[in-house]
């Protein structure tokens, strides 16, 4: 319907203007609207297996991740077990907290009525056999050797009602079978300096604002109770646990990136105005720099529906490489006032330079972990953008008489250094194929293989919790077995199928037991064939007076019994909401989680405390006795093994995803360059900074993750653009080469600011990535500079 | 006459107070440290516990041992096998494959009956009257211990507990509960070693 209209410079120069303001206001709506996490969600796998689904689930919602764990340390255990005391006796009020455990046995009575009143639906010995007359006498012959044992009398009121023994039954079942120490009647840790509470908050893993707002109330109620007790002042509070890593993670993720973004947004501007020293200069330069920032954020929301808080501490980084484009046009610029020299010698290169990194970035996106995709998204829609205002928008707002400090004095210092820096070629070429020998050598030395190190939580925290784990002598659950049903009375009958094998496990002395929900509370079905199977009033007294026979017990005296076994019979069967109080749903409800779709219950196998099968549990083992037990909605997990393999998947994946950036980098300057020559020109000096940069690291004994892995393809993506002006530098004749050779210097130095600031960070993500490009951007320089060729210009005054 | 009647009362009293005086002086120290001396006792119990409603007693048996300074080991082998240690503030309960370990602080009601025992065979005075009141009575060679316990918990169960021994050996313990129930326990002379 529209003409086409001829395009005159000045509209296009509008045109540009316009999709650029009109791009930057749907970015600003998307970020505006955009959900920032700071959760594990960035660890999980984007198309995981049900394993990791399941581990995922776990890592999230689960139960695990509502428990904190809380120490009071610093004061005499008398003093910290009143504290214990006091600060349980307030935070149990507190409708924020679901459970709070420190060894005192509140609620233990409560707990024992509930057990004892539903004892028939509840104990497994209850069957149609058990209240026979051979059953009977039998559980009464038990129970009376019960009375001979040493704790007889204190068990011994139980009789008249109980005689069958359901209640001690019970009571064998659920009772934890080891705990932490206790001290004047707290928990403590095992050299008694420590005392251990263990609260299970009433928000979810995820809601990470509720978690926050428990975390303040325990510190509240801490300092509260701590200012009320004399003697008191020296104590100090601990707390950890999945909540709290999610909100120190996220806080610090948040105050690095502000930080960090913060500093380093003042180093550059103050190196770009020692270099400009023109204000306008400083925020045109910047104008690149958030529209690419902007861009990033956008992108990655739109593609990922949320932005992760790490992608953000990343965005640092864009600052020092975004801004360069800008140091090259301006440097260049006031040395050809109209631009044409800029548009003609140096776009091509700039241009390269992008394609090269978006090669890199985009073999990331593909990263099944997605932390690194999300990364590689950001950074490719960031430079990409950053470099079309550059290229379309900037030139055009430079005023006519647009002028930068003249750095030529500067540049033919560089073209000296550049000339002494030759020298050292051999050198280099000799370190290198060093640094090659060092790393084939110690292969297996390089990479660590612990999932730890991608974690966002700070190296403290992470030690703290170890600390207090081990404290609380709980062992860490390794081995799981999740059961997925459409319901919860599924859920728990699925789980009263496994039981029968897992007795003989236990009673085999393959495991020292299992959690598991079915245990604390039984399926409806399984109630109602208990109650089922108890016998009339009738039935039971002539098939008591015939099992009494011979016994020192009448019939008369288990009266209260009849009349109980009689009221079994009819009461209403225990629903989920009828535990809810007791001290044991968290045991409960640790193992139900129920999500929109589906409930999944877990069962804990704990590993035998000794004997030859200590601290192990045989696997295969397991396997083969739960056997055609096992399908796809009965999965016995290996927490441990599916975090390392998720690990290694991502490493491995890394690995590739690097040589396959690395490999189109190499196809895109082939085809650019048309020379293996030249290809093989830029890429020396990249092969030495990134065999150097890891063996570096190597010797500073570190050993490096998939977070190293990726600084050094950020290396190769960031050092390629240096590179490629000393190749152009080469080809073109050397008369802009001082303004080149400075510009490139500042661009390097905005970049080593960006990404070195990442080392100082506490976050171990972030600082993996700075110490691995800050050094590498550096070398990647000055190896070009050394590696390069004098250029047709100076080559004859060359040595 | 009278002067030979007063001598002789005279002479008797003294003859008595020489007595007494000869006579090495029974009381709680004494005794504890006698049975202090004994680092390593092992001997057998039966056990009868009467429990109203009951027609019959319930029977139990086994060995009991003490190894200084503070470890006790009652080990029943009838009619069910268990063995309960104590030792120092740790007990550790084990029946068959089942191994229960608890501090005997967080359980007075099981503290009550065992402690007493314990405390006094290691001679251990302040742990004994941490416990409980205790009143003694009779003479070195036959004596009676009486044990009131102090902590409240306690006391709701045990209304006292009467030890009778011959020596340094504890021979019999009856526990008195607040409910009229009641066991007592015969222990044999110490095996020879």
């Amino acid at each position: 319907m529209m003409k086409p209209i001829p395009m005159t410079p000045s509209r296009r120069i509008w045109l540009a203007r316009g999709i650029w303001l009109l791009g930057l206001l749907l970015c600003a709506l998307v970020v505006w609207r955009t959900e920032f996490r700071a959760d594990f969600s960035a660890f999980l796998p984007r198309h995981p297996t049900p394993d990791q689904q399941i581990l995922a689930e776990q890592l999230q919602d689960g139960a695990g991740a509502r428990v904190l764990l809380v120490g009071i340390e610093g004061s005499e255990p008398r003093v910290l077990a009143d504290l214990s005391k006091r600060m349980a006796t307030a935070l149990r009020q507190d409708p924020m907290i679901r459970q709070l455990q420190n060894g005192e046995t509140v609620g233990f009575e409560a707990d024992q009525a509930l057990l004892f009143s539903a004892r028939y639906l509840l104990s497994p010995q209850v069957t149609a056999e058990h209240f026979t007359a051979a059953g009977l006498r039998r559980a009464i012959q038990a129970s009376l050797d019960e009375l001979a044992s040493s704790t007889g009398l204190l068990t011994k009121d139980l009789l008249a009602r109980d005689p069958t023994g359901e209640m001690l039954a019970l009571l064998e079942q659920l009772l934890p079978g080891s705990g932490p120490r206790m001290l004047h009647g707290h928990w403590f840790s095992a050299r008694g300096e420590r005392t251990l509470l263990l609260i299970e908050t009433r928000a979810t893993g995820s809601e990470m604002d509720a978690q926050g707002q428990t975390i303040a109330r325990i510190r509240a109620a801490f300092a509260q109770v701590q200012q009320a007790m004399p003697g008191a002042a020296s104590a100090r509070l601990l707390i950890s646990g999945p909540g709290v890593f999610a909100v120190a993670s996220r806080d610090t993720i948040h105050s690095e990136a502000t930080r960090l973004s913060l500093i380093s947004t003042v180093l550059i501007l103050g190196l770009l105005f020692a270099i400009y020293r023109s204000i306008t200069a400083l925020f045109l330069g910047m104008l690149p720099v958030l529209t690419g920032a902007l861009a990033g954020i956008a992108a990655v929301s739109l593609g990922f529906g949320m932005v992760h808080g790490m992608t953000l501490g990343f965005g640092t980084t864009l600052i020092g490489e975004a801004v360069d484009y800008a140091i090259y046009l301006f440097v260049q610029r006031s040395g050809a006032p109209d631009g044409q020299d800029f548009m003609q010698r140096f776009w091509p290169t700039i241009r390269l330079g992008v394609l090269t990194s978006v090669c890199g970035f985009a073999a990331l996106t593909l990263s099944g972990f997605m932390g690194l995709a999300q990364l590689g998204l950001y950074s490719i829609a960031g430079l990409v953008s950053a470099a079309l205002v550059t290229r379309w928008v900037l030139p055009h707002l430079l005023p006519r008489n647009f002028q930068v400090r003249d750095v030529t004095p500067l540049g033919l210092r560089l073209l000296r250094a550049v000339h002494i820096l030759r020298r050292g070629r051999n050198a280099l070429l000799a370190l290198t194929a060093a640094g090659v020998l060092l790393l084939g050598l110690r292969q297996a030395d390089l990479w660590n293989h612990e999932l730890g190190a991608l974690s966002p939580v700070p190296l403290s925290t992470q030690a703290l919790d170890t600390q207090l784990r081990s404290d609380m002598a709980a062992p860490d659950v390794r081995h799981l077995l999740v059961l997925r049903a459409p319901d919860v009375q599924a859920a728990l009958q699925r789980c009263e199928a496994l039981l029968p094998a897992l007795d003989r496990l236990v009673a085999a002395g393959q495991l020292a037991g299992f959690v598991a929900p079915c245990r604390y509370l039984p399926s409806l079905a399984t109630q109602a064939a208990r109650q089922q199977a108890l016998p009339d009033a009738a039935t039971l007294r002539r098939n008591l007076g015939s099992a009494l026979q011979g016994l020192p017990v009448s019939t008369a005296f288990l009266a209260p019994f009849l009349a109980d076994i009689e009221a079994a019979r009819t009461r209403p069967l225990l629903q989920p909401a009828d535990v809810q109080s007791a001290s044991f749903s968290s045991a409960l409800n640790a193992s139900l989680t129920q999500t929109a779709t589906h409930v999944s219950a877990l069962i804990q196998l704990r590993a035998p405390t000794r004997g030859p099968q200590a601290h192990t549990i045989d696997i295969d083992r397991v396997r083969h006795e739960l056997g055609p037990l096992l399908d796809e909605q009965t999965v016995l997990l290996d927490l441990m093994g599916a975090s390392s393999s998720l690990y290694h998947q991502y490493l491995d994946q890394a690995l590739l995803l690097s040589a396959i950036g690395l490999a189109a980098i190499v196809l895109l300057l082939a085809l650019q360059l048309r020379s293996v020559q030249r290809v093989g020109a830029v890429f020396l000096p990249l092969v030495a900074a990134v065999v150097l940069v890891a063996s570096g690291l190597h010797l500073a004994g570190v050993r490096m993750n998939l977070l190293h892995l990726v600084g050094l393809l950020l290396t190769v993506a960031v050092g390629s653009n240096y590179a490629l002006f000393f190749d152009t530098l080469d080809e073109a004749g050397g008369d802009s080469s001082p303004q080149t050779l400075a510009s490139l210097l500042f661009a390097n130095l905005t970049t080593v600011t960006g990404f070195g600031l990442l080392a100082f960070s506490d976050v171990p993500v972030m600082k993996s990535i700075g110490v691995t490009v800050g050094p590498g951007a550096i070398a990647a320089l000055l190896f070009s500079a050394v590696l390069s060729r004098p250029s047709r210009h100076d080559r004859p005054t060359a040595p | 006459m009278r002067l030979t009647k007063r001598a002789l009362w005279l002479l008797t009293a003294l003859a008595w107070c020489g007595l007494a005086r000869a006579q090495p002086a029974f009381d709680l120290d004494s005794l504890l440290a006698r049975m202090s001396v004994q680092t390593r006792v092992a001997t057998t119990f039966t056990e009868k516990k009467f429990i109203k409603g009951l027609d019959a007693p319930i029977e139990s048996s086994g060995e009991l041992g003490f190894e200084a300074p503070s470890r006790m080991i009652k080990r029943t082998l009838l009619p069910r096998p268990e063995t309960l240690k104590l030792d120092d503030r740790t007990v550790t309960m084990e029946r068959g494959r089942q191994v229960r370990t608890l501090s005997l602080d967080d359980y007075p009601e099981l503290a009550v009956h065992i402690e007493g025992i314990r405390a006094c065979m290691a001679g251990d005075r302040a742990a004994l009257e941490q416990f409980y009141r205790v009143e003694l009575s009779g003479s070195p060679t036959q004596w009676k211990m009486t044990l009131i316990p102090l902590n409240e918990k306690a006391a709701e169960q045990v209304q006292v507990i009467h030890l009778a021994g011959e020596q340094a050996d504890i021979r019999k313990v009856q526990v008195l509960l607040t409910d009229g129930d009641s066991s007592i326990m015969t222990i044999s002379r110490p095996l020879s070693r």
